[in-house]
């Protein structure tokens, strides 16, 4: 399915099922039980056929029968399984620093307290993680049957760039998805989209791989199950998030909620975008981890961003609008759900970048234990992240040495010195930033302006740092190389939602469905020709036809030629002429003669574009007669040009 | 692929447009030139192409293994067209190294070679300077066979850019060849930097690491082997790798190394081509795992049946296990484990069997062996095989076992159980052939008969030995064997009897079935000593004193002995038959009748008390009550044939023949179905028989004439005989076996032949029943004397002991030899005519 059917597709549920939440959880039942169906339907088979060799062997006196009892047993073990394989969704708890009342008795204090406001379900286990994010995540027990523990994640970057009445806000939503109201349910109807997420990953891997359509059937139902399901739970967890958001706002008040959405919106594109790129370039430098990185963290925070990217940020935090690819709505819609956005957005006012909070929220709520949980949380990620340090080290020395012999062996003003140029991008790109190799793509592009690449990399830098010159560099690569399309629309439609302009969104989301409907399909459609395409006249310029006259003279076995044009579905600009000879007969050797005809014909011909030179036989029969049939496919006639005869 | 089978199938033939391209086999990895050509695929029969199947183009033939692809021709054309010319069309619009790249690896993959050299040539000329299309023909030209051209445009590449690491790299390896390592190395460098494996191939450093080792450079090499380990720390678990570093320490004598340790057995199947079959694999090993657990259960426990042939039950016990009871004429099973073992019997019989039970691995799963101990043999195992079908069961193959103690008998569907009536099958299936077996528990007699007529005579008797030996007492069996035995002269018979005389209590029947096969040899003497003797140890045997009052020379020592056995056993039934018998004898009806009862309530089963009894009710006229008896004993059973035997002749005897050919139709409609045919036959015997006693001769004449082999019959002799055509009679080959041996049968046909006027055939015959009867115990050697002795023989008649009928064919003879007293003979012969013999009675009545 298409982003833009899947769009309308979730615009239908929410209109057909708009304060109507009951009947939403009905139909997510429905669509529940249909996959629960669909996907017992094998192992109910099994076990069947298992029960009725079990029921013949009972009734059977042959001393054979255990063979029956033997295939049972064996289809009953593969009934169980592979329903234990479905029913089976294992939901690992989060990882991080587990933090008990002890420790940091005033965030528990302030975890009491909502639960016992929101009446919302226990939290089995508080955990400190290294992300900037905060969630609750259960983790069953025993599978599909439920039994979960729940544990509330806290991001220690959140922690510093949030005050502790803004994290209560927090607390408050994750603890209103756990809250009677749609806690189990949305839980388990999380669970299952999980499933059904990992199923239809997987189909389409054997798609890729060429192994679906041994799946037809299976297929056809993932096809048509997955989107609707999907949609339908999208449309469940997004209310949820705006009922969410409006108990953490009666509970926290809407202003903290609002505050809290914005700085988490604002710090989080600073540790993305500059905090963690910076800790990152030290691997570049230095094989050893450091020990302090959520000080380092901490700290910039605290320092907070350049006065440009602040105001970059927080414009570019309004004006994101909510996407289908995220159950989150945009941060803009929530405040206004919240009737707390500012009035003057569309006049480009803006709020002020936010200030880091004095205390902040892991001052005041994690006490005397703030030390230890940040060493710990730092060992954490030096643990994960040892390995791809590490390689990023080594690569950073088999680069550097790259980029030295590069600067040592190449001479500059040649047009040959682009492929170095080249090079040298790619390698300053992964060694440093796309901003460091900013000025060398600006020289490639001048030295080379048909180079695909390096107008699609110029063209993201330039919007990552908001400018809307990039996207004419975007188009420029599109336009040079097809491949580019995907990877171009995808940055240009990332760079256009974060300026809320969601009809160029649209737009280029229909667009690269598009292409990728048409990517496949061209490619077939232009490799093969067969009586059952349609032609249409070739529409050679009168030079080319010229060219292929002469050229079709020089054969003298050549009685007439027609030629035609495949008309193309998919990328209509490329062309594919079919040319069909009309030999002579001979009474001998009739065959190879065509054929050695045909291939002189095809090595001399040179149409613009992709062609396919045959004779009326065999099967080519019926492709011929439907060329002769187009007007104006007439192209030669020997008698025309030879008067002798 | 086309394949064939005995030359039948589908073949490609010609080769046409034959093109052929270095290149790697995907199948095999054969590297060399691989074909591509234009062919047909033809069905063929005996490889003589008879149907066009299409035309083919055939890409990438791998001479080796035969490998290769196949596309019809024409779509092959068609690629190859669309693609040429859609790579050349982009390059003449771009004009870009890319595209004329991108032309040339088109033109070879469809192999234009001469196109591609143009191609070539345009490159070089176009891009002189451009390294990366250098690098690239550099390798083009490796690929196409021409290394020195290859070379030349690595060197040009490095030379135009000498970081350019593909063209380092063609430079390296063109080093390599020409053995110049050091050089290769210092072009590689980059290879060897820290984190080179995540932006190159190393596989050129490793080359270079085994060319070093090839020149026994091992500390270079393992320089480079500690690189590429350090690199690609999974190389480590490679067995060729390792191999390859293990030769260079080795070299080097390194106390160290570099190595890490080697994976284990699971790691290395975690891994490679295994990984893709383990569910497959996986799968197999479940189901194979199951075979074998179910093999081994099914070794393990085997069903070992035991059966029973004796009277008493048996206790079995079997490697120290829980002893097991099996009944008399039952079967019991035991499980045991496959092997060699011994049986140990008690009860009945006490031995120890040696069983070895094995059966092969493959035909354990779907047997249906029967193992089955029988000691002593001597069960009799019947194993039926029936045909089923939808019109019903149909017995198709009946075998007996016996006389093995252990056995196996294969494809048993129902072991010791009856075969089903009716068993439930496919559809469409036809027949279905099931196999049983079950122990025979009915009359030993018939199985014997049985036997001997379906089978063998010496299967017959052994049947009887082996059983007679497990049941000792089965007197019937007993009587059958015995004549048998007698009859043919078999060996070991007296063996046999020998060792019945053993038996304690003592045997009698055993006992008189050995005196009876001394009793005409001459060695009466020497078998009343033997009997003395045994006296002379148990005095007080009853028994032996009634067998030797057998012995006795006159009625009165026998009748002595007879009361010595009496006063010391009241209650002996032979002792008492024998006093009875005697009384009988002389025609003292009412004397007989209190012994002969007292015998017959001993032992009812007993052929000889039942048959005494009987004839005595006959002579004492209680003929209605004999009747009444008869009729209430066959409304039990209805296929008694002995009593609608005796039924038949009674009524017939009394003038009521179509009385007795009710009883005897009434006899042929409660036949079974599978006897029907047995039973027509017997009632058609038993007609004939009532005929002749009825004495309606006309009447049987019609029925045996107009029955095919009624002629050749007991009753077709005696008709002819009755009739007085003596010579018609001498002329059926059963006259000749009546007569065998046989007194009485001589002296009947002296008296048809006398009757008939025959006097040379009555008095020959005569004379040979004196002969026969001289020859055989003390009272037929009385009678003989009497019979041949000119004077009245009256008073000495009651010396002479014989049975009813043979004495009254006897007084018949006298009567008619003496007519002086013939009144008195025929009187007393129409007293014991109690078969109402025909011959007998027209003695009597003809003077």
């Amino acid at each position: 399915m298409t982003r833009e059917a899947f769009d309308i597709l979730v615009r239908g549920v929410e209109r057909q099922y708009q304060g109507r939440p009951f009947a939403l959880r009905a139909k997510i039942l429905l669509l529940a039980i249909i996959s629960y169906a669909w996907i017992a339907f094998v192992p109910l088979c099994f076990a069947s056929l298992g029960g009725l060799l079990f029921f013949g062997a009972g009734r059977s006196d042959s001393k054979d029968a255990w063979i029956l009892v033997l295939v049972g047993v064996l289809m009953l073990l593969g009934a169980l399984l592979t329903l234990g394989r479905v029913v089976w969704v294992s939901i690992p708890p989060p990882e991080g620093r587990r933090i008990d009342k002890r420790e940091a008795p005033a965030l528990f204090a302030m975890l009491n307290e909502l639960r016992h406001t929101l009446k919302s379900a226990k939290i089995h286990g508080v955990i400190i993680t290294g992300q900037m994010n905060a969630g609750v995540q259960q983790a069953p027990r025993l599978g599909v049957f439920g039994w979960s523990r729940n544990y509330l994640s806290l991001g220690l970057p959140m922690l510093d760039c949030l005050s502790p009445d803004e994290l209560r806000a927090v607390l408050a939503h994750e603890y209103a998805h756990l809250s009677a109201q749609h806690g189990r349910f949305s839980a388990w109807v999380y669970r299952l989209r999980c499933t059904w997420e990992r199923l239809f990953d997987k189909f389409r891997q054997q798609e890729s791989t060429g192994r679906a359509p041994k799946r037809w059937l299976s297929r056809r139902f993932v096809d048509w199950f997955w989107p609707r399901f999907h949609a339908h739970t999208f449309v469940l967890s997004r209310s949820n998030e705006y009922e969410a958001d409006a108990v953490a706002a009666s509970v926290a008040g809407p202003e903290r909620c609002a505050s809290s959405l914005l700085r988490v919106q604002f710090y989080d594109r600073l540790l993305g975008e500059k905090l963690w790129q910076e800790v990152w370039l030290g691997a570049n430098a230095s094989a050893e981890m450091p020990d302090d990185v959520y000080l380092r963290i901490r700290d910039g925070i605290r320092a907070g961003a350049l006065p440009d990217e602040s105001r970059r940020w927080v414009e570019q935090a309004f004006r994101t609008t909510t996407s289908n690819a995220d159950t989150h709505p945009s941060m803009s819609d929530r405040l206004r759900a919240l009737s707390f956005l500012p009035a003057d957005l569309d006049r480009g006012h803006f709020p002020p970048a936010p200030r880091m909070p004095v205390p902040s929220a892991a001052d005041a709520l994690l006490g005397t234990a703030e030390a230890d949980v940040r060493k710990d949380v730092a060992a954490h990620w030096k643990k994960d992240a040892a390995e791809t340090w590490a390689q990023t080290h080594r690569r950073a020395g088999a680069l550097q040495h790259r980029l030295d012999s590069i600067h040592q062996s190449t001479a500059h003003d040649s047009d040959e010195d682009a492929d170095s140029l080249w090079d040298k991008v790619c390698v300053t790109m992964n060694l440093e930033s796309l901003a460091a190799a900013a000025p060398l793509l600006q020289r490639l592009v001048e030295l080379k302006p048909d180079h695909a690449a390096a107008h699609f990399q110029l063209g993201r830098y330039l919007l990552e740092n908001g400018d809307p010159a990039g996207e004419a560099s975007i188009e420029r690569a599109m336009e040079l190389d097809d491949d580019a399309t995907p990877h171009g629309c995808e940055n240009l439609i990332a760079f256009h939602r974060s300026h809320g302009r969601d009809a160029r969104v649209r737009e280029l989301e229909q667009r690269l469905d598009r292409h990728e409907a048409a990517i496949k399909a061209s490619h077939a459609e232009r490799n093969a020709v067969s009586k059952s395409d349609s032609f249409i006249a070739h529409e050679l310029p009168p030079a080319e036809l010229q060219r292929l006259d002469s050229v079709l003279r020089s054969e003298p076995l050549i009685n007439s030629a027609h030629l035609a044009r495949k008309k193309l579905v998919h990328f209509p600009k490329q062309r594919v002429f079919i040319l069909v000879l009309h030999v002579r007969k001979g009474w001998f050797g009739g065959a190879k003669r065509e054929r050695l005809v045909v291939q002189r014909i095809f090595e001399t011909a040179m149409l613009p574009g992709r062609f396919l030179v045959v004779t009326p036989q065999g099967s080519w029969r019926g492709l011929a007669r439907k060329v002769r049939a187009v007007t104006g496919s007439r192209v030669y006639s020997a008698a025309t040009f030879r008067p002798a005869q | 692929m086309p394949s064939t089978v005995n030359g039948i199938g589908t073949h490609y033939h010609g080769k046409d447009n034959l093109q052929r391209a270095r290149g790697v086999c995907q199948r095999c990895g054969f590297e060399g030139d691989l074909t591509s050509y234009d062919t047909r695929l033809w069905f063929t029969v005996f490889y003589i192409p008879v149907i066009p199947l299409g035309r083919k183009r055939i890409i990438n033939h791998c001479p080796r293994c035969t490998y290769h692809f196949s596309l019809p021709i024409d779509q092959w054309e068609a690629q190859r067209q669309l693609s040429v010319s859609g790579a050349e069309d982009a390059w003449r619009t771009k004009a870009t190294p890319e595209a004329a790249i991108d032309l040339h690896e088109t033109l070879l993959g469809f192999q234009h070679t001469q196109r591609a050299a143009s191609v070539r040539e345009e490159l070089k000329t176009k891009f002189q300077k451009h390294a990366r299309v250098h690098e690239y023909l550099g390798g083009a030209f490796h690929r196409l066979g021409d290394p020195k051209l290859g070379d030349e445009h690595f060197r040009t590449a490095h030379e135009l850019r000498p970081d350019l690491p593909e063209a380092r790299i063609g430079m390296a390896r063109k080093h390599m060849r020409e053995n110049r390592l050091d050089d290769a190395r210092a072009l590689l460098d980059f290879l060897e930097k820290p984190g080179a494996a995540q932006l190159y191939n190393l596989g050129s450093l490793e080359d270079l690491a085994d060319g070093y080792q090839h020149e026994n450079r091992h500390s270079h090499a393992l320089e480079i082997y500690r690189h590429l380990l350090a690199e690609v720390p999974s190389v480590g678990q490679h067995a060729g790798f390792r191999n390859k570093v293990a030769a260079s320490e080795k070299a080097l004598k390194a106390t160290e190394t570099l190595l890490p340790k080697a994976p284990g057995f699971s790691v290395r199947l975690a891994g490679g081509w295994w990984r893709k079959f383990s569910k497959v694999a996986a799968l197999i090993g479940v189901v194979v795992a199951g075979f074998a657990i179910s093999n081994e259960w099914i070794r393990r426990n085997q069903i070992l049946w035991i059966v029973n042939g004796f009277e008493r039950p048996l206790t079995v016990t079997i490697a120290g296990g829980s002893p097991v009871e099996v009944e008399p004429g039952r079967s019991a099973k035991v499980r045991v484990s496959e092997g060699d073992f011994s049986v140990q019997v008690s009860g009945a019989t006490t031995r120890s069997i040696d069983v070895s039970l094995h059966a092969d691995y493959f035909s354990r799963w779907g047997d249906d062996t029967a193992w089955v101990v029988n000691p002593q043999g001597a069960a009799a195992i019947v194993e039926t095989t029936a045909t089923y079908s939808t019109s019903g069961q149909t017995p198709s193959h009946v075998q007996v076992h016996y006389g093995r103690e252990f056995m196996s008998i294969e494809d048993v569907n129902y072991a010791f159980r009856s075969l089903p009536d009716k068993i439930s099958m496919k559809k469409r299936e036809g027949d279905r052939l099931v196999k049983g077996i079950e122990v025979y528990d009915s009359g030993s007699v018939e199985m014997f008969q049985y036997l001997r007529s379906k089978r063998s005579l010496d299967d017959a008797l052994k049947y009887a030995q082996v059983t007679l030996m497990a049941r000792p007492n089965d007197g019937e069996l007993l009587d059958a064997y015995a004549y048998t035995a007698a009859e043919t002269k078999a060996p070991g018979f007296e063996e046999m009897l020998k060792a019945g005389l053993g038996y304690r209590p003592v045997s009698i029947v055993w006992h008189r079935h050995y005196q009876n096969t001394k009793r005409n040899t001459g060695d009466r003497e020497r078998l009343r000593a033997e009997y003395d003797a045994a006296i002379g140890i148990e005095p007080r045997s009853a028994e032996l004193l009634y067998l030797r009052g057998r012995l006795g020379e006159t009625p009165a020592e026998c009748r002595a002995f007879f009361d010595r056995a009496l006063a010391i056993d009241p209650k002996l039934g032979w002792a008492l038959f024998a006093v009875g018998f005697d009384a009988m004898a002389r025609g003292a009806f009412e004397e007989a009748r209190k012994p002969i009862d007292a015998a017959f309530r001993t032992n009812p089963r007993e052929k000889a008390f039942r048959q005494a009894r009987n004839s005595l009710r006959i002579c004492l006229g209680e003929i209605a009550a004999y009747e009444a008896d008869l009729r209430k004993g066959i409304g039990r059973e209805q296929r008694d044939w002995r009593s609608v035997r005796e039924l038949s002749n009674i009524l017939a005897s009394t003038g009521r023949l179509d009385e007795a050919m009710k009883v005897i139709a009434q006899y042929e409609r409660h036949a079974d179905s599978s006897e029907r045919k047995q039973a027509a036959e017997a009632a058609r015997a038993l007609e004939r028989e009532a005929a002749y006693v009825a004495g309606d001769l006309s009447a049987l004449e019609a029925r045996v004439m107009s029955t095919p082999g009624a002629r050749d019959t007991p009753v077709g002799v005696l008709l002819f005989l009755a009739s007085g055509r003596i010579d018609e009679a001498s002329r059926l080959p059963y006259f000749q076996q009546l007569l065998a041996k046989d007194w009485h049968m001589h002296l009947l046909v002296s008296l048809a032949a006398e009757v008939a006027g025959d006097t040379n055939n009555a008095d020959h015959y005569r004379s040979l029943a004196i002969q026969l009867m001289s020859k055989d115990g003390p009272d037929e050697a009385r009678a003989s004397r009497i019979l041949e002795s000119g004077e009245n023989p009256t008073a000495r008649l009651d010396d002479v002991i014989l049975v009813a009928h043979q004495k009254a064919a006897l007084c018949a003879a006298l009567g008619r030899k003496f007519p002086e007293k013939r009144a008195a003979y025929f009187a007393m012969a129409k007293k014991l005519n109690l078969t109402n013999d025909l011959i007998v009675n027209r003695a009597i009545k003809t003077p």
